[in-house]
């Protein structure tokens, strides 16, 4: 990459950077939802004791 | 030089560098989605007429086939088929790109058609008469899981297929700056679609192996996991839809986009927080904290909620400001009254956008409230809600798009044009009727799902009001409407690609039928001269007034539900 590209790429915001990183977004999707849907909820389940009969 | 012109090839009306290869998934996957939807309207005729108790057509074996059938088609393998379209359409032709790899792109083609036709013989067969749902205990044929499955990787080769077009677009060269919001839209339901097939590939490899005796399965996390597919699965049809809903507002009237940043970050808050949505179909299991409920059904502090408000404001402010830069600037609604309403890529979209806005994000947030949940859980509230989502709001966009698509891509004018003009407007208002019909008849407790609401033979006696009846024929006659609706489109689309007459540069100068307005005149987005400073500082205040109505809507809606819940379940 050339220093043109370089001076180019840095006046770019920062905001504008994130939102054109579609790996990022990519995995920011995921992690948020397999940390608050998937993996809290398997520990929901996993966490409940087991029924006894009466 | 010449192999690499060839695979391209100029568009005279966007002035877009189409890549073959695209067009030829593109026409194919649009084809077939379309297919699908008429097997999923065969069902839906059975449906309605059995749920709909005075007729009550079909036999319980029978409709609980054909609820199977309908679920399918139409939630998982049209939606998708026409997503897939909607992918090779934003990616190499939006960014005037090459699709690396098209040979996979037909590989994935290939194993959707096979795991999507699989499945329906299953069911056909009576081998997986399990609904949509297939919840354990019920068990289908180890067949059915595999053609699940099968779809859903081809599905998700699509998606990395897109995600290298961005790759290989960016190396190239081939856009200047950020990619277009509609790409973006599209990126985002990529996003959503590959959280969606992750979660699929979990549940449904356990599931074929429990169907064939390998393993246990817990229902509860069957649940879980099942519903980051079942639900998530229709998050990618919002971002596909809205990303829709800026594509048309721009080729239709030359809608322009308020505020990229701000529609951008609002699809950010999409891939973050709208698959959470999913727990909304576990509220009232007993194995789920308030904590995780609240949290997940909240969609985050209801962000991803804000975000469909930011779209369904600057779509139509969008369309407003574009209008009144043309010059419909006399009233405060001339831009909505002299917009194109016979054009049904307009009237389509805007349908669209209203059903979604005003029936289906009212109803939704309200179910979605721990609380009031309660008591419309399994009820036809659930599918009155979820028909004016999927099928008022992203399945009409989907019809409002295909008028673009036979004349851009297939490049054919559209067969029987008087009939596509009205189209929209039946399809839109059977799919409203049927839908207040659904919720009417919830409110009264009858259930979703179910082929007897009589409830005939069981062993306690199930009585509702008469008023019920009515609803159910609001219900009955809302749906065969929407149903012709559909019949309608299917006619149109088939007859356009199979029979319809060639689109030239002639019939375009001529102005000849079958040919929408946008793409006899692509409409230009004005940006300068005398009038723009003016629009720009009027802005758009008959959005405002819109959006005040809506708001009001949803008070009166959310807050009726709270007075229902606190005559229905008294405390103290």
């Amino acid at each position: 990459m050339g220093d043109l590209e370089k001076n180019k790429d840095k006046s770019i915001p920062l905001g504008q950077r994130l939102l054109d990183s579609p790996f990022l977004l990519l995995f920011a999707g995921l992690g948020v939802m397999f940390v608050f849907y998937t993996i809290w909820g398997l520990y929901e389940v996993l966490s409940l004791p087991k029924g006894t009969l009466p | 030089m010449n192999a690499i012109a060839d695979l391209f090839r100029k568009c005279p009306v966007t002035g877009l560098k189409v890549d073959k290869n695209a067009e030829n998934l593109i026409k194919a996957n649009a084809v077939v989605a379309v297919v699908f939807m008429l097997l999923g309207v065969i069902a839906a005729f059975g449906i309605v007429l059995t749920r709909w108790q005075a007729v009550h057509l079909l036999n319980a074996e029978w409709y609980y086939r054909l609820l199977t059938s309908h679920g399918l088609n139409m939630l998982i393998f049209f939606i998708i088929f026409f997503e897939m379209a909607v992918l090779y359409f934003a990616g190499p032709v939006l960014l005037n790109s090459r699709l690396p790899a098209p040979k996979l792109g037909w590989v994935s083609f290939g194993l959707m058609m096979l795991g999507a036709i699989l499945v329906n013989v299953m069911v056909y067969s009576g081998k997986a008469d399990v609904l949509f749902t297939s919840y354990p205990p019920l068990m289908a044929d180890p067949l059915y899981y595999v053609g699940i499955i099968l779809f859903a990787v081809g599905a998700l080769i699509v998606c990395m297929l897109f995600m290298a077009t961005l790759v290989a677009a960016k190396k190239d060269k081939t856009y200047p700056g950020s990619i277009p919001l509609v790409t973006f839209g599209a990126l985002t339901a990529t996003i959503i679609a590959i959280i969606t097939l992750i979660h699929g590939a979990l549940i449904y490899i356990p599931t074929l192996l429990w169907s064939l005796n390998l393993m246990k399965m817990d229902p509860e996390i069957y649940r879980l996991i099942f519903w980051a597919l079942g639900h998530s699965s229709q998050q990618i049809n919002v971002a596909a839809m809205v990303s829709i809903w800026y594509l048309l507002a721009g080729l239709t009237v030359g809608g322009v986009v308020l505020n990229e940043k701000i529609s951008r970050v609002a699809f950010v808050l999409y891939i973050l927080f709208i698959s959470m949505a999913s727990a909304h179909h576990l509220l009232v299991d007993p194995g789920m904290g308030s904590a995780w409920k609240i949290w997940n059904t909240s969609y985050a502090m209801y962000l991803a909620v804000l975000a469909s408000m930011i779209h369904g404001f600057t779509v139509p402010a969008g369309i407003e400001i574009g209008q009144r830069l043309k010059g419909f600037v006399n009233t405060r609604f001339e831009w909505l009254s002299k917009a194109p309403w016979s054009d049904p890529g307009f009237s389509g979209m805007m349908l669209s956008l209203v059903i979604f806005g005003f029936m289906g994000g009212i109803t939704g947030v309200t179910l979605g409230t721990e609380q009031i949940n309660i008591i419309a859980h399994n009820t036809m509230r659930i599918p009155g809600h979820f028909h004016v989502t999927v099928v008022g709001g992203t399945a009409l966009a989907f019809m409002a798009v295909t008028y673009y698509v036979l004349p851009l891509i297939f490049r054919k004018r559209v067969a029987f044009w008087g009939m596509a003009k009205v189209q929209p407007y039946f399809f839109g208002a059977g799919i409203s009727v049927m839908a207040v019909g659904m919720i009417l008849q919830g409110m009264y407790g009858i259930p979703r799902r179910h082929w007897d609401s009589s409830f005939a033979g069981s062993p306690f006696p199930v009585q509702f009001p008469d008023i019920v009846n009515l609803f159910q024929a609001l219900m009955g006659i809302g749906g065969l409407l929407a149903a012709f609706g559909a019949v309608m489109f299917i006619t149109i689309a088939v007859a356009t690609v199979f029979f319809g007459k060639e689109m030239t540069a002639d019939s375009i100068k001529n102005g000849e039928s079958g040919i929408p307005q946008g793409v006899l005149k692509l409409s230009a987005q004005v940006h300068q001269g005398a009038n723009v400073a003016a629009v720009h500082k009027e802005g758009a205040k008959g959005t405002m007034i819109l959006v005040f109505i809506f708001l009001v809507a949803f008070i009166l809606y959310f807050f009726v539900n709270w007075k229902i819940l606190s005559s229905t379940w008294k405390v103290g």
